[in-house]
């Protein structure tokens, strides 16, 4: 056994990431992590590398119990990690990327010819084909990324750690990558995959460990197992049969047509996305995070303009508009993230919920704000959401995350607008919060308006939404009515799997 | 006006006299913002390095060596606290910069006053000022070398530097790691680089180029200090490590544009037009340069996004 | 009570940044051998403690007050220019050459005087916006540069266009003296001139613009959080192009009333050597952008400089002694800003 962690606890706040974790990895052998958002599996692959410390626990490596204080620690030890946002340097060349810290040198300076040599025996050694000499920003990803794994090897590294390292490569470059990982177990390194992706675990996987809110709740050896049960294992959970009536449905509120994107190094983020939102449903959106979703609804709402194809949101064209004509046309917006584009949190509760309805006749008169009357609403939603503070005038950074994002929700829910785009509404929240967000937005169904629901929590799409597309690769990839699908099949299909009935 | 080779020859030194402060200190800026530092503080720099080699020079009666150590410790002292303040207290380097800025000006009117009881202006014969160097072609080439009428040797210097800092940050190990910490801070640090002591010694060092330039400003072409001697070069060598994009060489070639402009500026200034209008050549280039070289890297940047495409496109 | 309780614990910090700055000073004095106690209370009874200084006080704080309103209105939208001093050399320069010119009644002509300075002051702070936002460079730079063009520009107009040759003091470059047509003093016995109540009005008028308009909104919000105004649909360049040409408007009516109300004329660098625009810079900071704020740090922060002044003839301590104090509570009020990142950061990776 080369390493083993044992009993590892890590808690942020009250938030529990693991629970009392245990997992051992022998030599030559890779192991696959697999679970949903938020299970847990980075965090504990963070402890391993050193970026994060255990709460209690302990980690032993080849025997002998270590304590890492920072990735340098880990990498003495032989650890080395392939993050998912790689760690590079892209104006630099492969080579003075992969020999940063350890270099060949002469009289302090930098030996080229020495360094490039090393490079090259090395990419050799282990099949992983680079040129030394190109320059990282004009390499393709899977390039990188086996830039990324040469790192780690020429830090003598003999277990890698692999975080979801083909959430980023196009189909072909993950069979490379694939193979590249079959290759260093056969050279004796040992190796950890995170992933979600089950057919790649069903590929490469010696054994598999399941993880689900934050403990293992399944050890596997990959030949006694399926892709069904592992994706059943991973999700899990008994869903609550809310019993949401179906709306009669009324005019088409977002219709998408043809979006295509593309990105700097030529990889389709979107591939003809067409979809369309009518009044009295929730549309859901499923999908593995990083499957363009985000990039859709940046397009949709227009803080993304260079695309092509059709966005008209309640009859509107808004196809390449900006943000305030988007959602003049009647659209509101959650942001995934509610701190970084959802609030200001140095700014009030009163401005927090004002935003995007400064002009509106409501609130203003020849431009000059009618501040009781913005008050008042702002204190009617806070009073209404149920809001935990004692009044509109606390800055948003003190409130907790939960209290944060019902003020977003607020905002955006109850401006009367046709069309909510809700992006990972529920989030990091406690289930008491959920249930309302939840509440709130079949509210809105249920009053002529319409929702389009973007989530990576599985079981939110299966219980909100009327209709349900599944996102794969910047593709829609199937669409289907409420309740004629049910939460293992969808697993599959947000991981590219297909069902043959 | 009569051009003559007198002219030329005049307007070549002088070009050099002027570039070589300026070349210092965006030679300074350009490896703070290698390393990912954004330094505004070179005029402050310059200013108080100006200073204290005065003092030095006066109190020790004329010891030039001891001068421009004393300019270039002040330079290094000061650029310590300033990377203290930002690195450290993550102070915002523009506010922090200024007040370095000003609190000079007063700094150094401040003390000129406690140490030679005046304001504005000190001159005395008993300051040495740096040594001329006479080209070793002057007897043969006389034209020639009256191209480098008047330099000293940190003039010289200057241009060796630039060099030096080119090969330190190109070719040498500590170097290059410098320029990774500018280009991405975490995966320096993600292996196990001591970011924030590398910052903060490059920031340090760097003090050691303004404290030359300011060597030069008080004990160079004339030898006296003067309140706000450095008359915002500090600013136009920050506008010369933009437009040389950070690179030793090309923030050189920006030095001797923005060099040319002020010799130019003056020697037009003694024939026809007025010192209002020439005095502003330098700063009105700044803005020229700074808008043709935005144009230029925009261009640059459409036309690489459409040769991707095409490739993109013939590859499918 | 929660509100009171609020400012107090606003005000602690710059509180003690000024302490530490006046500490410095009194180290400063101490160490060219005067005394520091009564240096440090030379300076404060100097700017504050007799009604004479008071007045003079306020007389230097008013162009630093129209110089910290338009830097509050800029950096608290997110916009770091540099740029009051040009803005407000152009509105001097504007005024010196409008005003004896201008036909009809004095009040008339003083209202047109301060219109044009006020155009001057946004027209070119808009010229510095829109090559910073058209050509994607540094506001900061441009701004800069900016200034010493119109620096040499004015100097120019006064040298050779508009010089005064029967002025009667022949060192001082000038241009021709206004008559009747001037800001007048509040109370005939001190300097305060009617640009202080100006002054005052643009602060509760600014202030109104920012906290109850929804272009102060905008302009707030976009301070805030770029992303949030973004993601909101009020990030423009129209909101950045108003925003700063208000700055540059104020910053002009500062130049107007220098003019108009201390020098009666332009005077070469009568601008640029007394620092109003980076003690502008230093009051908004110290308040944060808040623009009643920056009212009291400006008034602070002349009379430390008037202070400094009277200290420099009683005690004999250079004056400069106040650029110093200055500077360093700069330094310590943008350490602090950081510092209040750093915990917001820690709060949200704690959260997620």
């Amino acid at each position: 056994m080369i390493l083993e962690m044992k009993n590892i606890v890590k808690t942020y706040g009250r938030v529990v990431a693991n629970d009392n974790v245990s997992i051992d990895l022998n030599e030559g052998e890779i192991l696959a992590i697999v679970g949903e958002n938020g299970a847990g599996k980075s965090t504990i692959m963070k402890i391993l590398y050193g970026l994060e410390k255990p709460d209690s626990g302990e980690i032993y490596v080849k025997g002998k119990k270590v304590v890492f204080n920072s990735p340098s620690d880990a990498m003495k030890m032989g650890i080395g990690m392939v993050q998912q946002h790689f760690m590079l340097f892209p104006p630099m060349t492969v080579t003075e990327n992969i020999v940063y810290n350890n270099e060949q040198r002469k009289y302090g300076f930098l030996d080229k010819k020495k360094n490039i040599e090393k490079v090259r025996e090395l990419s050799e050694k282990y099949g992983l084909d680079v040129d030394p000499e190109a320059i990282i920003r004009d390499c393709s990803v899977g390039t990188q990324q086996r830039v990324e794994i040469l790192k780690t090897l020429y830090q003598n590294a003999d277990t890698i750690i692999f975080d979801e390292p083909s959430a980023v490569l196009t189909p072909g470059e993950v069979d490379d990558l694939l193979k590249t990982m079959k290759n260093l177990a056969k050279a004796g390194k040992s190796l950890i995959i995170i992933t979600h992706k089950l057919n790649e675990v069903m590929e490469v996987a010696d054994r598999v460990v399941v993880m689900r809110a934050g403990v293992v709740v399944g050890r596997v050896d990959k030949t006694d197992t399926s892709t069904e049960e592992l994706s059943y294992m991973m999700i899990g959970r008994q869903l609550m049969n809310l019993d949401i009536k179906p709306v009669e449905t009324g005019r088409t509120l977002l219709s998408v047509s043809g979006l295509t994107m593309g990105s700097e190094s030529g990889k389709k983020v979107l591939n003809d996305v067409n979809l369309h939102v009518d009044e009295g449903e929730i549309v859901g959106i499923a999908g593995v995070s990083g499957n363009g979703q985000s990039e859709l609804i940046r397009c949709i709402t227009g803080l993304e303009r260079e695309y092509e194809g059709k966005v008209l949101v309640d009859g509107h064209d808004v196809s390449n508009k900006t943000v305030d004509v988007v959602r003049k046309a009647g659209l509101s917006y959650i942001p995934e993230d509610r701190y970084l584009w959802g609030s200001a949190t140095e700014a009030s509760l009163s401005d927090n919920l004002l935003m995007g309805e400064e002009d509106s006749q409501a609130f203003s008169k020849n431009g000059i704000l009618n501040q009781k009357t913005i008050d008042r609403h702002a204190d009617q939603l806070i009073k209404e959401y149920k809001v935990k503070v004692d009044t509109y005038s606390q800055k948003m950074k003190e409130l907790s995350g939960g209290n944060a994002q019902k003020i977003i929700c607020a905002r955006e829910v109850e401006r009367d607008v046709p069309l909510t785009i809700a992006c990972e509404p529920t989030r990091g929240i406690d289930i008491g919060a959920m249930e309302f967000v939840h509440e709130r937005l079949v509210n809105k169904k249920e009053n002529k308006g319409g929702v389009l629901l973007v989530s990576s929590e599985l079981s939110e799409i299966l219980k909100l939404s009327d209709r349900i597309y599944v996102m794969f690769e910047g593709h829609l990839n199937h669409e289907f009515r409420h309740g004629e699908i049910d939460d293992r099949k969808l697993g599959i299909m947000m991981l590219g799997g297909e069902i043959n009935e | 006006m009569i051009i003559s080779w007198t002219y030329i020859s005049a307007i070549i030194s002088s070009t050099f006299r002027a570039c070589s402060p300026i070349l210092l200190c965006s030679l300074a800026a350009a490896m703070c913002s290698k390393t990912g530092v954004f330094n505004v503080a070179m005029e402050g720099c310059m200013m108080l390095s100006a200073f204290f080699s005065i003092v030095v020079n006066y109190y020790t009666h004329g010891n030039v060596i001891l001068s421009i150590l004393a300019g270039i410790l002040t330079s290094m002292i000061v650029s310590g606290i300033l990377a203290f303040f930002i690195i450290k207290l993550k102070a915002s380097p523009v506010i922090a910069g200024m007040a370095i800025n000003t609190m000079s000006n007063g700094i150094t009117i401040y003390l000129m006053y406690v140490f030679f009881g005046r304001k504005g202006l000190f001159q005395d014969p008993s300051l040495v000022g740096l040594t001329k160097v006479t080209p070793f072609f002057s007897k043969s080439l006389p034209e020639l070398a009256s191209c480098f009428y008047g330099l000293t040797y940190v003039d010289y210097l200057s241009w060796i530097l630039a060099i030096a800092v080119y090969v330190f940050l190109y070719k040498t190990v500590i170097g290059y790691r410098l320029r990774a910490i500018g280009i991405n801070k975490e995966a320096a640090r993600s292996l196990g680089t001591p970011v924030e002591k590398y910052q903060f010694l490059t920031m340090t060092c760097s003090g050691i180029l303004c404290g030359l330039a300011g060597v030069l400003l008080s004990m160079g072409s004339v030898t006296l200090f003067i309140q706000n001697i450095s008359s915002g070069k500090g600013y136009i060598a920050m506008t010369a490590n933009n437009l040389g994009a950070s690179h030793p060489i090309g923030v050189a070639a920006a030095s001797l544009f923005f060099g040319i402009c002020q010799s130019v500026g003056s020697f037009l200034q003694q024939t026809s037009l007025k010192g209002q209008i020439t005095g502003a050549i330098p700063y009105v280039a700044t803005i020229l340069a700074s808008i043709v070289s935005s144009i230029y890297v925009k261009a640059k940047k459409e036309n690489k996004i459409k040769q991707a495409l095409k490739a993109q496109e013939t590859k499918s | 009570m929660n509100k009171v309780k609020r400012l107090l614990s606003s005000l602690a910090y710059p509180l003690m940044a000024i302490l530490t700055g006046l500490i410095i000073g009194a180290i400063i004095i101490m160490s060219t051998g005067k005394n520091p106690v009564s240096g440090i209370w030379g300076l404060l009874k100097g700017g504050y403690l007799t009604g004479f200084s008071l007045a003079s006080t306020l007389t230097r704080a008013t162009p630093i007050i129209f110089c910290g309103v338009s830097a509050a209105l800029a950096w608290g939208s997110g916009y770091s220019s540099m740029g009051a001093q040009g803005q407000m050399i152009m509105g001097a320069i504007t005024a010196a050459i409008v005003a004896p010119r201008l036909p009809g009644p004095d009040w008339l002509v003083v209202i047109l005087t301060i219109l044009c300075s006020m155009v001057a002051g946004a027209l070119f702070s808009l010229c510095s916006a829109f090559v910073s936002a058209k050509f994607n460079a540094y506001l900061l730079i441009i701004t800069l540069m900016f200034n010493y063009v119109a620096n040499y520009f004015a100097s120019y107009l006064t040298n050779y266009v508009f010089l005064d040759p029967y002025a009667l003091d022949k060192l001082a470059i000038q241009t021709q003296k206004i008559e009747g047509s001037i800001l007048p003093r509040i109370l005939s016995k001190y300097t305060t001139h009617y640009g202080f109540v100006i002054a005052l009005a643009v602060v509760i008028l600014v202030n109104f613009l920012v906290k109850r308009t929804s272009f102060g909104y905008k302009a707030r919000m976009g301070g805030l959080n770029p992303h949030f105004a973004e993601y909101g649909g009020i990030k423009s360049r129209k909101t950045m192009y108003m925003v700063l040409m208000i700055s540059g408007a104020i910053a002009g009516l500062g130049g107007a009333c220098e003019v108009l109300g201390t020098k009666f004329r332009y005077v070469d660098e009568m601008i640029t050597s007394p620092g109003y625009s980076w003690s502008g810079i230093t009051a908004s900071l110290m308040s944060n952008y808040n623009m009643i704020g920056t009212l009291f740090s400006s008034i602070f922060l002349a009379g430390i400089t008037v202070g400094g002044a009277s200290i420099e003839l009683t005690m004999n301590i250079p004056s400069e002694i106040t650029q110093i104090i200055q500077g360093v509570i700069s330094m310590l009020i943008t350490a602090k800003i950081a510092i209040d990142w750093s915990k917001l950061n820690k709060r949200k990776e704690s959260a997620e």
